[in-house]
């Protein structure tokens, strides 16, 4: 590696943690590595520029972030919660079981954690506060924890940007998530039945037996979304990115047709914010292609596969590694730069040890999710934190113990390949 | 002398037999006084802008497509038009002859690059899924074709009587098995390399296009070389081009026994049949306006 | 749900930004109604882009699989959309407070580190894109020589966008070092808002 990489690197990490969007810190430190090296320096920008233009798989993200954003304004969120508190609320802990529940059921319509928190998050975190039952502390804990289901299950936004860096099908990747995903689920509703037991919760009240059809019907045109989604990928009515449109399609289309709970004006302000949204995270990503052509040109990959193979890991060394860096790196990164600057230098690395890169790709991303809950920097936990106004302490305190359920459940989804590439291969994935 | 760096940027993979194939006969074969840098799997320039990367100098080498030049020469679109060559040998003898030596020379004034070879990459043919027959581009009516993106490329589609429509290369295998698509076209290597056979019931041997790459130098870089050196590229070139071209060879001979072994339909249709129709909706489309006068009878003549 | 927890976080910048000027009366106000149109105006510019995507895609589906007669057009559109919004996006309706940053650090610093951190960095990347842009120019202007596939779109004015996207990265840039130094106040508050984190 080079004087001019160095100094790059510096840069961008100088620039970043001085206050500096993350893009433009990488566009920087790229156009002074090619400076320093004697190149044309309008690399940086032609890469950019060619890079988004080129990359038609990342069509999903405004779709999916639009589609997110019109079912949060409608009252789909609602009618999901009455299901699925008609479907679990009965049990010791129970609207701890529906928060988890519906972030299934959610996650299975939205790519984003942090769409899956604002929406159903919001509303459950006030039905599990009302009356005193649960301390907020609780209710925000396991919101931020079932929310990092959402880009799991597919569809998901993440996995687009990992699709994006390894050129794996989009496709068999949202396959790949489904089992990962409801296993996180599993271990969390497991861990809310302990805590219930162990701190003595109250049974919550029930939705009567007798409005359970009123509630379902209500609940189907939403609940049909993730089977449109699904199906017509699978069932190969169209590309992953056209299914993007089409779930935005649908969203607003029983917003506005079946439950009348949005307006042509609300619909352009939603508009306006996911292309807002868009545009933020396009210039992350942008900032990542640039420094791709960097890290490409020092021949990174390689130098650290060389590194790498003087331990000698293996595929389980190597993943175990992996995870203890991504976790790391979680708590004072961005899921977004991880996925885009860190995730690209470790696949060469992945492929060479025989890793199958679809695989790789879930653990990448599970990773990445659990950032998003782990302290200090955690977004998840700074939405939580601002919709209840409780300091982060006390809500850290709650989630320990479900956050080592999800440590459990990524131990699983790190060393059983078989678990997560399983559906993949049942829909006739090769790897 | 100083040594020379040549910086090459390649579209497929690193661990593909073509990047073997370049490093030996091309990389190797350069010696002492090169050094050869390649940068495999897109990671440097994006597939399909290279060509101005080298015009800029940003790049020295690269494996363009022909499709690359039509922009800047709208003349090399017959060297992308489907059965221009009746296979490959007469492909070969094409550019071995100088009847493209006009046209070569344009392009190389045109854009500012030096044309050094034309490694053939393997022949496309017609791969679909179900039981249909097909003998004569009618057969083809209807049947929902992926073929690459880009208005050339949909045309080729079109002029086969099928249905074309532009995909990922990545998401061809899915919507292939769930039958979003019927049918795609590529080399039999590209379709063994992603499966296509698992998800597909006959291989079509239309052999509508004998591909080969444009393995082509900046021309600043070229410049920038004395002879002896110009000479050593060009010899490699050379090389890495009959490597090249054996490789497919033998690759598409033992793979159509393969797929067979794998229970495919493997046949040859009335090509003659697909020649002349697609080679008459090609003249007859505005592809062939910008077409070098004589170059085709001289490509017929051979 | 979304919506109102975005407008919770998001106080009209402008007023932060012309603070000093309260003073300064009727011309100021004039100002900010112009400025106050201009950055509607940018939003509906933005809101109409992403729109137009949507429905591009939506008429991509209905000829790919209805009608099957694919479409080539609507591929290249949505790509230059996609560009475009993000560049335009950034460059004129994306707020300060809005922007991904890694600011772990930045935000436990006292605020004369923060006002002296605005204007190195500032500078830095103000300086660095002022540099770059001729030859970042030069770049543009060349691809002129190519066309898109489908539109037939000359690429100098699909890449167009760049230009004022650098030159708002330069007067943001400005501005940041320009509140650093008069001690307006740091250029953001940084708070831990999900608007803008859709995609996490
Ligand atoms: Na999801
Ligand atoms: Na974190």
């Amino acid at each position: 590696m080079s004087d001019p990489f160095t100094v790059s690197i510096v840069l961008i990490a100088f620039l970043a943690f001085g206050g500096l969007s993350m893009g433009l810190a990488m566009i920087c430190g790229s156009s002074v590595y090619l400076i320093m090296r004697g190149f044309d320096p309008s690399i940086a920008a032609e890469t950019l520029l060619q890079g988004l233009f080129n990359s038609y798989t990342l069509l999903a993200i405004p779709l999916f972030i639009l589609a997110a954003d019109i079912m949060n304004i409608g009252s789909l969120a609602d009618r999901l919660l009455r299901f699925s508190q008609a479907l679990v609320g009965r049990f010791k802990g129970g609207l701890g079981h529906v928060n988890v529940v519906s972030s299934l059921i959610f996650s299975g319509m939205s790519g984003s954690a942090v769409a899956d928190a604002v929406g159903m998050g919001k509303i459950i975190i006030n039905m599990m506060t009302k009356d005193g039952k649960y301390t907020k502390s609780y209710a925000a804990a396991i919101t931020a924890a079932s929310a990092t289901i959402g880009p799991i299950i597919p569809p998901s936004i993440p996995m687009v940007l990992y699709a994006l860096v390894s050129d794996q099908s989009v496709g068999y990747l949202f396959a790949a998530g489904m089992m990962p995903g409801l296993l996180m689920g599993v271990v969390l509703i497991t861990m809310n039945m302990i805590i219930a037991h162990s701190r003595g919760f109250d049974v919550d009240e029930a939705i009567p037996l007798r409005d359970m059809p009123g509630v379902t019907f209500r609940a189907i045109p939403a609940l049909l979304l993730p089977v449109i989604l699904l199906g017509g990928i699978y069932g190969g009515v169209m590309t992953p990115t056209e299914a993007a449109a089409v779930a935005a399609f649908y969203a607003l289309s029983i917003s506005v047709v079946f439950y009348r709970s949005v307006t042509a004006g609300q619909f352009f302000e939603t508009l306006l914010a996911s292309a807002r949204s868009t545009a933020t995270v396009g210039i992350l990503i942008a900032g990542a292609l640039t420094f791709q052509y960097v890290i490409t040109r020092e021949n990174v990959p390689d130098q650290l596969a060389a590194f790498l193979a003087q331990y000698d890991l293996g595929p389980v060394g190597f993943l175990i590694a992996i995870n203890i860096l991504f976790i790391a790196l979680g708590c004072i990164l961005e899921s977004g730069a991880i996925l885009l600057i860190i995730v690209p230098i470790f696949i060469p690395t992945a492929q060479a040890l025989g890793i199958d890169l679809v695989h790789f790709g879930v653990v990448c991303v599970v990773n990445a999710m659990l950032g998003l809950i782990t302290p200090p920097y955690g977004l998840l936990l700074f939405i939580v934190s601002s919709i209840t106004k409780e300091p982060l302490g006390r809500i850290i305190r709650d989630l320990m113990p479900f956050l080592f359920a999800l440590f459990v459940a990524l131990g699983v989804i790190t060393f059983v390949p078989d678990f997560v590439l399983w559906l993949p291969r049942l829909l006739g994935y090769g790897g | 002398a100083d040594t020379v760096e040549i910086i090459y940027s390649d579209t497929v993979q690193e661990g593909d037999r073509r990047s073997t194939l370049l490093r030996e006969h091309f990389g190797d074969c350069l010696g002492e006084g090169f050094q050869f840098t390649p940068y495999f799997g897109a990671t440097l320039f994006k597939q399909g802008t290279e060509l101005t990367a080298m015009q800029r100098a940003n790049l020295d080498m690269a494996n363009l497509a022909i499709f690359d030049f039509y922009n800047q020469v709208p003349a090399t679109s017959i060297l992308g038009t489907a059965y221009l060559w009746r296979d490959y040998e007469h492909m070969r003898a094409t550019f071995n002859s100088d009847v493209l030596d006009g046209l070569i020379d344009t392009m190389e004034e045109a854009t500012g690059i030096k044309v050094l070879a034309w490694p053939y990459i393997g022949t496309r043919h017609v791969n679909i899924r179900g039981e249909r027959k097909v003998m004569r581009p009618a057969d083809l009516n209807g049947v929902k074709l992926r073929m690459p993106g880009g208005e050339g490329w949909q045309f080729v589609g079109e002029a086969l009587g099928a249905n074309p429509t532009p995909l990922a290369f990545t998401e061809v295998y899915t919507a292939l098995q769930t039958g979003a698509i019927d049918g795609q076209d590529n080399p039999l290597t590209a379709n063994k390399q992603m499966k296509f056979h698992e998800v597909t019931d006959q291989i079509i041997l239309t052999g509508h296009l004998i591909a080969s790459n444009v393995f082509s130098m900046s021309g600043s870089k070229w410049d920038s070389l004395d002879e002896a050196q110009q000479a050593r590229v060009q010899d490699c070139a050379i090389s890495f081009q009959d490597a090249m071209d054996a490789d497919t060879i033998s690759q598409e001979a033992e793979l159509v026994d393969f797929f067979k072994s794998e229970g495919l339909e493997v046949y040859e249709p009335d090509k003659e049949a697909f020649r002349t129709h697609v080679l008459q909706v090609f003249q007859s489309s505005r592809f062939s306006e910008s077409w070098p006068d004589g170059v085709l009878d001289g490509i017929n003549g051979l | 749900m979304q919506q109102g927890f975005r407008r919770d976080n998001t106080a009209e910048p402008l007023n932060r930004h012309t603070e000093k000027g309260k003073g300064n009366g009727l011309r100021m106000e004039r100002l900010k109604t112009l400025a106050g149109w201009g950055e509607r105006g940018a939003e509906v510019i933005l809101g109409l882009i992403l729109g137009s995507l949507f429905v591009s895609f939506l008429i991509q589906i209905v000829f790919r699989y209805l009608l099957n007669l694919p479409l080539g057009w609507t591929v290249e559109f949505v790509s230059i959309a996609w560009l475009w919004g993000i560049l335009f996006g950034y460059a004129f309706v994306v707020r300060e407070s809005d922007v991904i940053r890694l600011d772990i650090i930045y935000a436990a610093l006292p605020s004369w580190a923060r006002r002296a951190l605005d204007v190195i960095t500032g500078t830095i990347c103000a300086g660095i894109f002022l540099w770059t842009l001729p030859q970042v120019w030069g770049y543009i202007d060349f691809m002129s020589i190519e066309k898109t596939s489908y539109m037939k779109i000359r690429f100098d004015y699909v890449f167009a966008i760049y230009v004022p996207f650098a030159l708002s990265v330069v007067i943001r840039c400005g501005m940041s070092i320009w509140r650093g130094l008069t001690g307006a106040g740091p250029a953001f508050e940084t708070p831990k808002t999900a608007g803008t984190h859709d995609y996490e």
